[in-house]
């Protein structure tokens, strides 16, 4: 697109940053000081991906989950996977009826707005794998039966990462299905006492009504893919992916999807500012997100704990920003 | 660091030192002819006031060249008798102007960029002066080198930078430049090889098949001096070709016209082309009012490939100029009277013939170079399938294009004040985070580098801004150039170990 045709930004983007700011204030009734990793996880439902949250427990992130799908009026399910989960307890299966003689499928937990697979690694890899078709492909096939998801169509995964026991890690294919992987955090002293004060009386959360609708949800996805890149910042993004698959602590980089990835968070996170246009910054604040749990680092850097975050951190003080103005005009 | 403008007037043309660049063509006084000076200075001027004209400044450069060597096409066509060396004066002035037009082309580019280099390619310019390789100027020779000289130094003067160029890219589409510069290009490499297709040597062999045909005329028509303004004499220059005796061209003086024919006609029908195809598209894509320097670009292609055509057609081509009697040599031209033509003309014609011949070689070889150099330049950043990372003509207005181009230069000027303070952006750094880490140095900074980071983030990234926020920007970064003047980095206390020694 040129810029002729978003030289102001449009009215939709305008309405994506009021979407967005609903939304946000809507989950902060809950969730207190977390509009960092609120913002990243709206950005990646607007992209139209899957995000996993990975902290301790009581953190926040199912809280983080309900309030998101109640805040969107999206429906909500929530799997608790463990490791006798069956695939298609997740996904549906097909019974017989004696009345009509016939297999009819009844639809699993999958068949919703906004998915909650609570401590997603652990189940065994045969049910992590049963979500693979369901987050790429929107739909699920059972008995040679494909059933399409309804849309929107959220996931939102959580896990441990101090405890490992019974748990499956998940493999790389499921890994590089979520656009994002977040870590809500534990809050300041400050937030706890005011969250304290404020889950004192009734949850917040029982009372908490939709801000948007599904429609807006995809509207506002339509709108973020609009916003323009400039083929320097798509070379930017793609150039700190590549250099995922050079860094020497890492054994296995970003593949093209973490570039599109990058790319459509960024997009997001400029339409969440109502911009119609992405700047490194948004390149920036998406890609430890995108990138890090799609590196596999080498046995050394995990021996030495390198989280892969920060090889992330390192590859963003490597690579230059396109920002010299020189730049812009190009030369003849 | 680059004075920025009052903000509250705007003004259509903007007096900076880019300006300055427009002395290239005055480089070249002491050899083209005062005309030709006025007819690229003309087209620059016209450039720097139109700068979607930018794109086609390749051929109109050329234009300009064709405007300059034209005058002698009279001469050519009035030659008669002596039409040989008039058609030999035409091609020792052609091959130089295009090659000039070629090297303020190059000299600019440079220099628009910052690049010292481009004084280097514009001191080519003096070259064919101080060689005496070229026909001589009504300036004369001293004063032409010393103008040439103060050109020179004023073009490394407005050698200002990157952002101080006209924003060819706000203005231009891609494809326009690639079918300007393409068929600018081969324009020059046609004419280069035409003139090399002269083939002085040639003449030679075929003169010297008839040996003692010279005298049979020996006061044939007095030879014809060069109507070209001369500030020297001719032999001093060695412009003028040796005349040919009537035997010698009657017995077969023979130019390769016909290679010259096909390679005009090949350039019309590329001219033609062009119209055909560039011309329509902007029917359908762009404004209803053709742009002067379209026109005049193809006008230019069009004069320059009926040049060569006529130039073939008189050297090589049906009789006319072969006929030509040689006149006696006289003057610094002639050594001796009828003859071969070794006998005909001095030894210094023939070898100003055959070092003709090597230096067309040279220059075609060059030109080449030149056409290739800007072919890779081209290649990599237009492309109308690549996003244009500034608006293109048609669809910006240029007060739009003016505003990004005051944003760009008030972010430099910002850039630069900030980097002689030691706050400048690291090459990893967004300028939203050098904005914030320069401020964290000095609070004051805040303000305005927010502002003008503001503004200049949909420049740099592809939005649009107004006038008011690019006088919005070139006041934050005049604040800013203040505030950093007075900003002295924190400096380390002075350790016992990097103390000064004391003598005793």
């Amino acid at each position: 697109m040129t810029h002729a045709e978003t030289p102001t930004p449009p009215a939709d983007l305008a309405a994506v940053e009021r979407f967005a700011r609903a939304v946000g204030d809507n989950v902060a009734r809950v969730l207190v000081g977390k509009e960092g990793v609120t913002r990243l996880t709206l950005a990646g439902i607007l992209t139209g991906g899957h995000i996993l949250l990975e902290d301790a427990p009581g953190t926040g992130k199912t809280m983080l989950a309900r309030a998101l799908a109640a805040s969107l009026g999206l429906t909500f399910r929530r799997v608790q996977f463990t490791p006798d989960l069956l695939p298609s307890d997740v996904t549906g299966v097909s019974v017989y009826r004696p009345a009509t003689g016939a297999f009819e499928f009844v639809p699993g937990p999958i068949f919703t707005g906004l998915l909650l697979a609570d401590e997603i690694n652990r189940a065994t890899p045969k049910t992590q794998s049963a979500l693979l078709e369901a987050m790429g492909e929107g739909q699920v096939t059972e008995s040679g039966v494909t059933h399409r998801l309804p849309q929107p169509f959220v996931v939102i995964a959580t896990q441990n990462p101090a405890e490992h026991e019974g748990t499956y890690r998940l493999p790389e294919a499921q890994l590089d299905r979520f656009l994002l992987k977040l870590s809500v955090g534990y809050p300041s002293l400050d937030e706890e006492v005011q969250m304290l004060g404020r889950l004192q009386g009734a949850h917040p959360i029982d009372t908490l009504g939709p801000v948007a609708g599904p429609q807006d949800l995809l509207a506002a996805r339509a709108a973020v893919k609009a916003v323009r890149v400039s083929d320097e910042l798509r070379r930017y993004a793609a150039a700190l992916t590549a250099r995922t698959r050079n860094h020497p602590q890492v054994a296995l980089g970003g593949g093209p999807r973490a570039s599109l990835a990058l790319q459509g968070v960024a997009q997001a996170l400029a339409a969440l500012d109502g911009r119609a246009f992405v700047v490194p910054d948004d390149i920036k604040a998406a890609a430890p997100a995108v990138l890090a749990h799609r590196l596999s680092l080498r046995i050394e850097a995990r021996l030495a704990g390198t989280p892969p975050e920060s090889v992330v951190g390192d590859i963003l003080r490597a690579e230059p920003v396109p920002a010299d103005p020189a730049q812009a005009a190009g030369a003849l | 660091m680059t004075t920025l403008p009052a903000p509250p007037e705007r003004r259509p043309l903007r007096a900076d030192r880019s300006w300055l660049l427009l002395a290239a063509p005055f480089v070249a006084a002491s050899w083209l002819p005062w005309w030709g000076v006025l007819a690229f200075f003309g087209v620059l001027l016209l450039i720097r006031r139109d700068q979607a004209a930018e794109v086609v400044r390749v051929p109109l450069l050329l234009a300009a060249a064709g405007v300059t060597v034209l005058p002698l096409l009279a001469e050519v066509q009035l030659g008669g008798e002596n039409a040989l060396a008039a058609i030999l004066s035409f091609a020792a002035l052609f091959l130089p102007v295009v090659g000039a037009a070629a090297v303020i082309h190059i000299g600019l580019n440079l220099l628009e960029v910052g690049r010292p280099a481009g004084v280097a390619w514009l001191a080519l310019l003096l070259l064919p002066g101080v060689l005496g390789l070229a026909p001589s100027p009504v300036f004369g020779l001293p004063a032409g080198l010393g103008l040439g000289l103060l050109a020179l130094l004023l073009c490394a003067l407005g050698s200002t930078g990157r952002e101080e160029r006209p924003a060819r890219r706000l203005t231009g589409s891609g494809r326009a430049v690639w079918n300007a510069a393409l068929v600018g290009g081969v324009l020059a490499g046609a004419l280069a090889l035409g003139t090399l297709a002269l083939g002085p040597a040639r003449q030679t062999e075929t003169v010297r098949a008839a040996p003692g045909a010279a005298a049979s005329q020996p006061d044939a028509a007095p030879q014809r001096q060069s109507e070209f303004p001369s500030g020297e004499g001719e032999g001093a220059t060695g412009r003028a070709p040796a005349p040919l005796s009537p035997e010698a061209t009657a017995a077969g003086v023979q130019l390769p016209g016909a290679d010259l024919v096909l390679l005009g006609g090949m350039l019309l029908l590329m001219s033609v082309v062009f119209l055909l195809w560039r011309l329509p598209k902007r029917v359908v894509d762009g404004p209803r009012r053709f742009h002067w320097w379209e026109v005049a670009a193809v006008a230019g292609m069009l004069l320059l490939g009926a040049l060569l055509l006529f130039y073939g057609l008189s050297a090589g081509g049906s009789g006319g100029p072969s006929t030509a009697p040689a006149p006696a040599g006289e003057g610094g031209v002639g050594g001796a009277e009828g003859g071969t033509l070794e006998e005909a003309s001095p030894w210094w014609a023939l070898a100003f013939a055959s070092w003709f011949n090597r230096l067309a070689f040279l220059a075609s070889l060059l030109l080449t170079a030149v056409i290739l150099i800007f072919a890779w330049r081209l290649r990599r950043p237009v492309g109308d399938d690549l996003p244009v990372a500034l608006p293109t003509a048609e669809a910006v207005s240029a007060p739009h294009a003016e505003a990004l181009h005051r944003v760009r230069l008030a972010y430099r000027s910002a850039q630069a004040a900030l980097e002689r303070c030691g706050l400048g952006r690291g090459p990893a750094e967004t300028p939203a985070e050098h904005a914030a880490r320069a401020s964290l140095n000095l609070p004051d900074l805040a303000a305005p580098l927010g502002t003008l980071v503001a503004a200049y983030a949909p420049v740099r990234y592809g939005g649009r801004v107004t006038d008011e926020d690019a006088d919005r920007a070139e006041e934050a970064a005049r604040d800013i150039a203040a505030l950093s003047a007075e900003y002295r980095p924190p400096t380390l206390p002075d350790t016992p170990d990097s103390s000064p020694q004391e003598t005793p």
